[in-house]
């Protein structure tokens, strides 16, 4: 039973009691497999940050291939593995796997519009006219 | 309260809080009331209030422009107004041996800015949106009132404080802000900041001045934005009636949903803009504030150089404000329309001719409308490519507007018009709207608007859609819904004359503006272009002239309604019952005013929003509630 | 009247009202911090490389902080399944603790890493006149990528132009702090102060000068003591000689290990593990030499301490109402714990909801902490 579900399911029973609720252990189990990867992952995120990977080839190699290079290489694998965590984070605490559609829907919308805010701000920022206020350097 | 045993039949109770069956007291009734109605009504006033207050200080600057800033103003007039706003904003002048006051360049930039934001944020979304929408959305959906009404409460009150922080800062030294209603960086990190350029320990100086007051009444305003918006979504999700299919929700209902949606996602990337500014000119921060920037104080102490790191962009704020701000003119537009729609549908008594393709159109729009907002940005110097996108986009989002727009004039044809004061207003609508919307269509393509922006076009361009548009609409609202809040009609004869006369003056204010700014006029000099006398043909100056007749005679007339609205509601014809106008919408199911917790027989929804002159039905509307012959009665309430 | 929905959820949309309210709120603040993020990109991308500072924060104590949000957000999730389980007692041990990871976080931050920023001076030099502090800047024995220099590690970077430390007049000037971020003050400007209300005779206009030339002293000058001074009739002019100097230039006593051993390439990037901070060492700065907005490290300095304590602030001002809300609804009074006994349900509810808000607080936490801390 979804945990989510359980206030719909039970909407007859006013003081539902354990019995209805058998499989918590369960969940408990998996908030703590949660948690524990998020700790782990937040150590493997401090640690990354000192490798430099402009260093080594194969980054340098890949991240090329996305107009991606030196110091930057650090800042997209750190937001990878953040934008990881998160999605922990939403799927597993905030119960995301298991919400009804009028909850993603918006949902969806936001991130589209956040992304489009991120994107279109660094489109406008790197296609300047020369001499212009945009242009900084 | 008689009808307070009103309640859903939705089938179930929540086993808590218990009804309050006594007398609230005048404080908790009218003033910290979580009744929509009440709340709706409070902000339509106050609304109304500051459209009337921004609309004065357009007639002031209207002087100004037309007199080229050295005639006094006539009569008492000049010395009451420097009285109450102080040396900076009005000076003495004398002309032909007359002495007396004239609001000053200073002022002028007061007055621009604040009309803006007065205008926007404090008169048209309070009175469209939190007004119109409070009042009449939950009692068209059949709703006992707002889903969270001490958030309703919270959101009024929020706006409230916001009211008091831009009216206060007329009175703080050197005047309200002065940086245009787009509030534009760097000017706006640091105008009117103690010393102007470095504000060593006057900590409350800091904080008690233009700039910093409109920051932080913004801020106020947002945040009641915001959760209005919430509680708009959240009510038209969860408390539909029975019956109340998406497909059967009024339109105005479902501009209302849209809209509530722009203002939560669009405001608060401006919230945070905000509160970057703010930290700008209370912390001295560079978000906005470019290296190298060098300040002249009043023209005298030039090359001062202020106390900033420098490294920030003035060009954020403009990404962030019009992230917002494209939506916001669909926040001013959309109720609106909503209303139009409404009224046309009841007053052709014919259904609306393409719902579904005009709900479509809403969504189209919405989602689109978050994409084009650097088009009010093509002379900060963007590239070919970003150009190009946002031209694109623009360009699409008139689609979906000229679609609400064709399926509104469709729904005229072959109609019986009824044309009350109302449909009069919303008729009148659609041409000006149109105008306001064709001209935007120029704007949109780069090369043309290089030439075109900041000019009086743009001004022309935008008012005609807000003024003539959105306004009209907020009239024919009052009109249309002031018979449901207070019993009586509001008097036709002098409806008409409101009417007749606001429509014919709007136009004489308006329709110069585009010829002159085709010409070039800059939508910003203060002595109407005195100064750049030879940089335009002179005809083109002299239209200043007209211009500010025509909205001298707008505000005239509008003193016919101010009378109207407070006449009526003691004298005003009173209606024969509840339904006055034969309409077929949930609002019009409840007893006359409403009460508290609104319907007074649980109500079910059978039929769609516009059931007018169906064939074969006895009545030529058919009202939502109505069951279809041979449905058994509802059964009754399971208290 | 009552408004439905408000506990149970609505059968077609499987929803009560306050789970949707709340949702609608996230996605509004996603948007709020989309802004702050958009505006940090912005200021990222915007800064001269050499502006923008790397490893300015605490390490070790940003990855304590994360791992203590992240616990709370495992605990209050606990006592929301503790709830549904009508277990008053786990219920309130597990929101307590959440309650505490959050004060703690919170007390960390305001009593350790901000203040630790507050005390601490750095003033950027202009790039021309970098060469008269190039012991304390180290940049010419920083060279260009691939170039092996003087035995070292190959080691490149933006030249080196900030110098940060403690100053020497801290101590025993109250006005340090203030006087500090005070521009250059030429001899000329300060003799128009002085000027100020001198030969007027007007009474009432002369005590109006005065009155502005003592406030405008006030802003330039470091003490009331040399105010005093400079108001003297006649001036020294040796006197007025050393209080320009002072008021035009700022003493270091103590330099950050980066500016007091310049040569050590350790120096080029953040560490983990605790190091001395600083240096025992004297220098002297000419206010003529630095770029506007020096002095503490305040929002004022550059644009990275600009989006960190907006950024930090605003989330901490969330991690404060989610504290709030917490020990409301663990107190025992009638929305808190005490609806357990009337209707648990709707306490269950308002953890859900609330869990919900501060699950994003963590969110953002775990971006917040990447871009100040790490990258
Ligand atoms: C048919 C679609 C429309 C198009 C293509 C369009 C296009 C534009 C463009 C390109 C500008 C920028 C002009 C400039 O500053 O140089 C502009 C300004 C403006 N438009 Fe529209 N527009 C449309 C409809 C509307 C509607 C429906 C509204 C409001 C309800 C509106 C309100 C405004 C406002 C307020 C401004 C000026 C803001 C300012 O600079 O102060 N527009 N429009
Ligand atoms: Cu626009």
């Amino acid at each position: 039973m979804s945990d989510h579900s359980a206030t719909v399911d039970h909407k007859a029973d006013d003081h539902g009691h354990a019995a209805a609720h058998g499989s918590m252990f369960d969940h408990v189990k998996v908030y703590l497999i949660i948690g524990a990867l998020l700790f782990i992952f937040t150590a493997i995120t401090v640690a990354l940050s000192y490798i430099d990977f402009d260093k080594i080839g194969l980054f340098i190699w890949a991240f090329d291939k996305i107009g991606v290079h030196g110091f930057a290489i650090n800042i997209v694998i750190g937001m990878i593995v953040a934008t990881f965590k998160v999605c922990l984070v939403g799927a597993w605490f905030m119960h995301l796997k298991q919400e009804t559609k009028e909850i993603w829907r918006p949902l969806l919308f936001t991130f589209f519009f956040v992304t489009a805010l991120f994107l279109l701000f660094v489109f406008a920022y790197s296609d300047p006219i020369p001499g212009s206020v945009h242009w900084h350097h | 309260m008689a009808h307070d045993h009103a309640h859903d039949a939705h089938g179930h109770h929540d086993d808590h809080g218990h009804d309050d069956h006594h007398e609230l007291g005048f404080w908790r009734k009218w003033v910290f009331s979580t009744d929509h109605k009440v709340i709706g009504m409070q902000y339509t006033v106050t609304g109304l209030a500051f459209l009337f207050f921004g609309f004065c200080l357009m007639m002031l600057m209207r002087w100004t422009i037309a007199q080229g800033g050295a005639t006094p103003l006539p009569g008492t007039l000049g010395s009451l107004m420097h009285t109450i706003f102080g040396d900076n904003v009005f000076v003495e002048v004398v002309k032909d041996g007359v002495k007396g006051y004239t609001l000053s360049s200073q002022g002028y930039n007061v007055f621009g800015a604040m009309h803006g934001t007065i205008m926007v944020f404090f008169g048209i979304v309070p009175i469209a949106m939190a007004g119109f929408g409070n009042f009449v959305m939950p009692l068209q959906i059949g709703a006992v009132d707002m889903a969270f009404p001490r958030l309703n409460m919270a959101s009024f009150w929020s706006f409230f404080i916001s009211c008091i922080f831009m009216v206060a800062s007329f009175f703080v030294p050197g005047s309200a802000a002065k940086s245009g209603w787009t509030n534009y960086p760097p000017l706006a990190g640091i105008a009117d900041l103690p010393g102007s350029v470095d504000a060593y320990g006057d900590l409350l100086g800091v904080w008690t001045n233009g700039g910093t007051l409109w920051l932080l009444g913004m801020v106020f305003n947002i945040t009641g934005s915001l959760l209005g918006s919430i509680n708009f979504i959240t009510t038209i999700v969860q408390l539909r009636a029975p019956g109340m299919t998406w497909g059967r929700l009024p339109f105005f209902c479902w501009a209302q949903f849209i809209t509530a949606y722009l203002l939560l996602l669009a405001f608060p990337p401006l919230e945070s803009a905000a509160v970057m500014n703010l930290f700008d000119r209370v912390f001295g921060s560079s978000f906005f504030q470019p290296t190298g920037l060098v300040v002249t104080q009043g023209g005298t102490a030039a090359g001062l150089v202020p106390q900033y790191s420098g490294g920030g962009s003035p060009i954020l704020w403009q990404h962030l404000f019009w992230f917002l701000a494209h939506p916001e003119v669909y926040v001013l537009i959309l109720p609106g329309i909503g209303m139009i729609t409404e009224i046309i549908a009841c007053n052709t008594r014919k259904p609306i001719w393409g719902y579904k393709a005009m709900v479509g159109a809403l969504f189209v729009l919405a989602f689109l409308s978050f994409i084009v907002w650097a088009h009010h940005m093509y002379m900060t110097g963007m590239g070919p490519k970003v150009s190009a996108f946002f031209q694109t986009t623009t360009i699409m989002i008139s689609v979906p507007s000229v679609i609400l727009l064709t399926a509104l004039l469709l729904s005229l044809w072959g109609g019986s018009i009824r044309f009350n004061t109302p449909m009069l207003f919303a008729t009148a609508f659609l041409p000006m709207f149109g105008i306001g919307g064709l001209t935007g269509i120029p704007l949109a393509f780069n090369a043309i608007d290089l030439f075109m922006h900041d000019t009086y076009y743009v001004i022309a361009h935008f008012h005609y859609v807000v003024a003539p548009g959105t306004i009209f609409a907020i009239f024919a609202g009052c009109y249309h819904w002031y018979p449901k809040a207070t019993g009586r009609f509001m008097s036709e004869f002098l409806g008409k004359v409101h009417f007749w006369g606001s429509l014919v003056s709007i136009n004489v204010l308006f329709f110069p503006m585009f010829l002159q700014g085709m010409a070039g006029v800059h939508r910003r000099w203060w002595d109407g272009g005195l100064t750049y006398a030879n940089t335009v043909p002179q005809q083109y100056l002299d239209m200043n002239h007209t211009v500010s007749y025509g909205a001298w005679a707008l505000g005239l007339f509008q003193l016919v309604f101010i009378f109207n609205f407070f006449y009526s509601i003691f004298r005003g014809k009173k209606i024969p019952n509840d339904n006055p106008w034969n309409a077929t919408t949930v609002e019009w199911d409840t007893p006359t005013p409403p009460p508290h917790g609104n319907f007074i027989k649980p109500i079910v929804v059978y039929r769609a929003a516009y059931e007018y002159s169906v064939p074969g039905a006895e009545k030529d509307f058919t009202p939502q509630t109505e069951p279809p012959a041979g449905t058994p009665p509802p059964p009754p309430p399971a208290h | 009247m009552e408004i439905p929905y408000t506990v149970r959820p609505r059968p077609d949309t499987g929803l009560a009202n306050p789970k949707l309210g709340i949702w609608l709120f996230l996605a509004s603040e996603v948007m709020l911090f989309g802004g702050l993020f958009a505006g940090y990109i912005f200021m990222r991308l915007g800064s001269d490389p050499w502006m923008w500072p790397k490893g300015w924060l605490n390490v070790p104590v940003g990855t304590f902080n994360t791992f203590v949000l992240i616990a709370s957000s495992v605990t209050v999730i606990l006592a929301w399944e503790s709830l549904k389980m009508r277990n008053l007692k786990m219920y309130k041990i597990w929101l307590f603790i959440t309650f505490m990871c959050g004060l703690l976080f919170l007390g960390i931050k305001l009593s350790f890493e901000w203040p630790a920023k507050f005390g601490h001076f750095g003033a950027y030099i202009q790039k021309e006149v970098a060469h008269k502090y190039e012991p304390a800047l180290g940049n010419e024995d920083r060279v260009e990528d691939g170039k092996v220099f003087d035995g070292h590690l190959k080691r490149k970077g933006y030249p080196r132009l900030f110098i940060g430390g403690h100053l020497t007049e801290k101590k025993d000037d109250p006005y340090a702090l203030d006087a500090s971020s005070v521009p250059f003050v030429p001899e000329a400007n300060l003799d128009a102060v002085l000027a100020l209300g001198k030969d007027e005779k007007d009474p009432a206009k002369k005590a109006k000068l005065l009155h502005t030339r003592e406030v405008t002293l006030k802003g330039i000058v470091v003490r009331p003591a040399d105010i005093a001074e400079l108001n003297k009739e006649p001036l020294d002019p040796a006197k007025k000689k050393e209080i320009l100097q002072r008021m035009n230039t700022i003493h270091f006593h103590k330099l950050d290990e980066a500016n007091g051993r310049p040569y050590d390439p350790a120096n080029d990037r953040p560490k983990f593990e605790l190091r001395p901070q600083f240096v025992d060492s004297h220098l002297v700065l000419d206010k003529r030499d630095l770029i506007a907005g020096h002095g503490p490290l305040v929002p004022k300095l550059n644009t990275y301490l600009a989006t960190y304590f907006m950024i930090t602030g605003l989330h901490g001002a969330h991690v404060l109402a989610g504290c709030i809300c917490f020990i409301y609804f663990w107190l025992p009074i009638k929305g808190g714990a005490k609806l357990f006994h009337t209707n648990p349900e709707q306490l269950c509810n308002r953890i859900e909801v609330s869990g919900l808000f501060w699950h994003l607080v963590d969110l953002i936490w775990i971006f917040v902490f990447p871009i100040f801390y790490l990258l």
